[in-house]
């Protein structure tokens, strides 16, 4: 079994699979991956079902090293990556041997990337997910983010026999159309209605700053007071990944993967699934600002986007 | 403009939610339960996840498996189908101190509603509840009814910190937390119990359906059964509701 052991943990890495989406009515968050393309791509670079366990990077990706076997990994993200001190790229696999140290640096653009392996790591599922719920100790290594002497197995002893893959010809990460575009992309509601016309305008007209006071649970805004018309409360019901909620102080908070699964504050908008890569890829400090788009165009989004992560999940090239 | 009930509203390009009407009762709440019921029988495909609340259903879907009119045709369909019983729960007694140093907010609802401390406890812990929903977090149970001397605005700004196990209150519900959260709700006391622990065979303690007594007892107790539960050497007193 190949073992990778944790030099130094990053800013805070967890393991992420696609998430335990069938228990949220037991209130556990769905978790997974804050940009679910660039996890899948990462998964395809090494060969793995797309909805494998990997290591979700945030800032820094941490030092890692081959105490056994060998492995094929990959990263993807805007990282500065090394090995054994030579700079590699990312978007591609690598194959590492015993000893080998992998150091993933800061991140360029965006906020988060994923290692994945081969094979994906020996973990054993909780309530069918191996992604990491810190506030519920669920999933993960030990339940938490990864620290300096953590040991990693992995599933495979050794690299596979097939070619190492990268990106098809021509196809830069910084070009993927879900990267791209101002505005986030949002629809109207569920509880639109709780808030004036004019509140509604302000709101799709304003720029926001993502506080640091964000994470994986959600992001919270600072901006100008978005006004209830009358409640600013709901009777509780589900909070779906991107919905905008607008407490009692008017300031947005978005949901996002470690969400509360339920909340009773009104939710102005929605954020479109094409758009919440996206939103995972935004900081502390960045500016935001909102688009209200059709259910139509936000599912034409979606699956356009969707069927293009494929297309380039099916065509990555041998090296 | 008034309403009409059940109706549906979109959730972006990812869920459809269902809405009953806007209020906190066991007969809207029995309808959720057996509408959630029914569409986990459909298995509509596309349908990632069916979550049920006091008075709505959130159903994710992915819109690459089926489109949000194609599925709103469905559960149109569906909207209208007779009630199905629902199962029957248990009724669980739930050890719960008032002591200063687990009801936070216990002075601030006194002063709120213009009464003593221990008329908001009586208040609280004299109801048998209903489970009318399980969520926020995991395992965390939403309670009703509760008495309307204590119903209470949310805070405006979340605090970022409850402990585990605490006793809320919030607008017109009460509810029992698993984890540590940040939360808008009011906090009149905690529980040793561990509403979620994954380390048992049934993780959750509570489930929709269920009957909740509180049984009040002092830190000295609540220090005593923490220790219990934590090595799985007590259960609370569980019986069968007919």
């Amino acid at each position: 079994m190949t073992m990778l052991r944790v030099v130094s943990p990053g800013t805070f890495t967890t393991l992420q699979d696609a998430g335990r989406v069938q228990w949220q009515h037991m209130g556990v968050p769905p978790s997974g991956p804050m940009d679910e393309f660039a996890f899948r791509l990462a998964n395809a670079l090494v060969g793995n079902p797309l909805d494998t366990g990997a290591l979700e990077l945030t800032l820094q990706g941490g030092r890692y090293v081959v105490e056994q076997g060998s492995c094929r990994i990959a990263v993807a993200g805007d990282f500065e990556v090394s090995i054994n001190n030579e700079p590699v790229p990312t978007w591609q696999a690598h194959d590492l041997s015993a000893g080998d140290v992998i150091a993933i640096g800061r991140v360029a653009e965006g906020w988060r990337g994923y290692l994945a392996v081969a094979g994906g790591f020996d973990v054993a599922p909780q309530l069918d997910s191996v992604s990491t719920l810190l506030r519920a100790q669920l999933g993960g290594f030990a339940g938490r983010h990864l620290a300096k002497g953590d040991v990693l197995p992995l599933r495979a002893a050794q690299c596979p026999d097939a070619p190492r893959l990268g990106l098809p010809a021509g196809v830069r990460p910084d070009n993927f159309p879900w990267y791209r575009g101002g505005r986030i992309r949002v629809v109207a509601g569920p509880q639109a209605s709780a808030f004036s016309e004019a509140v509604f305008e302000g709101f799709c007209c304003a720029a926001f700053r993502i506080t640091p006071h964000s994470d994986r649970m959600g992001y919270r805004l600072a901006g100008p007071v978005i006004q209830h018309a009358q409640s600013h409360e709901i009777i509780t019901e589900a909070i779906a990944a991107g919905s905008i909620q607008i407490p009692g102080d008017g300031q947005p908070i978005i949901a996002l993967c470690d969400r509360q699964t339920t909340g009773g504050y009104p939710k102005i908008a929605t954020v479109i699934r094409a758009d919440l890569s996206r939103l995972g890829q935004m900081k502390p400090g960045d500016s935001v600002r909102f688009r209200v788009v059709s259910v139509d165009d936000a599912e034409n989004s979606w699956r356009r986007a969707i069927e293009l992560m494929h297309c380039v999940s099916n065509e990555l090239k041998p090296l | 403009m008034t309403q009409t009930y059940p109706r549906m509203v979109p959730v972006a390009d990812h869920g459809v939610l269902i809405e009953f009407e806007n209020a906190i009762s066991q007969s809207i709440n029995q309808r959720v339960h057996s509408l959630v019921q029914q569409l986990r029988t459909q298995a509509i495909a596309g349908v990632t996840s069916l979550i049920p609340t006091y008075r709505s259903i959130f159903v994710g879907y992915d819109a690459l498996v089926i489109s949000q009119k194609k599925l709103m045709d469905i559960l149109c369909d569906l909207l209208h189908l007779e009630s199905v019983p629902v199962k029957q729960g248990r009724r669980v007694c739930i050890p719960i101190s008032y002591d200063d140093e687990f009801g936070m907010d216990l002075e601030y609802l006194a002063t709120y509603h213009q009464v003593s401390v221990d008329e908001i406890i009586a208040a609280h812990s004299t109801t048998v509840y209903q489970v009318f929903m399980i969520g926020f977090m995991p395992g965390f149970a939403y309670l009703g009814p509760l008495s309307p001397l204590l119903h209470t605005p949310r805070r405006a700004t979340p605090r970022p910190h409850t402990p585990a196990g605490s006793v809320n209150i919030g607008g017109a519900q009460t509810l029992i937390g698993s984890v540590a959260c940040p939360s808008g709700w009011h906090v009149v006391g905690r529980t040793p119990l561990r509403l979620f622990d994954v380390s048992r065979s049934n993780p959750f303690l509570l489930a929709q359906g269920d009957e909740v007594v509180f049984d009040p007892i002092d830190a000295g107790t609540f220090y005593e059964l923490e220790k219990k539960v934590q090595t799985q050497d007590w259960q609370p007193k569980v019986e069968v509701v007919t």
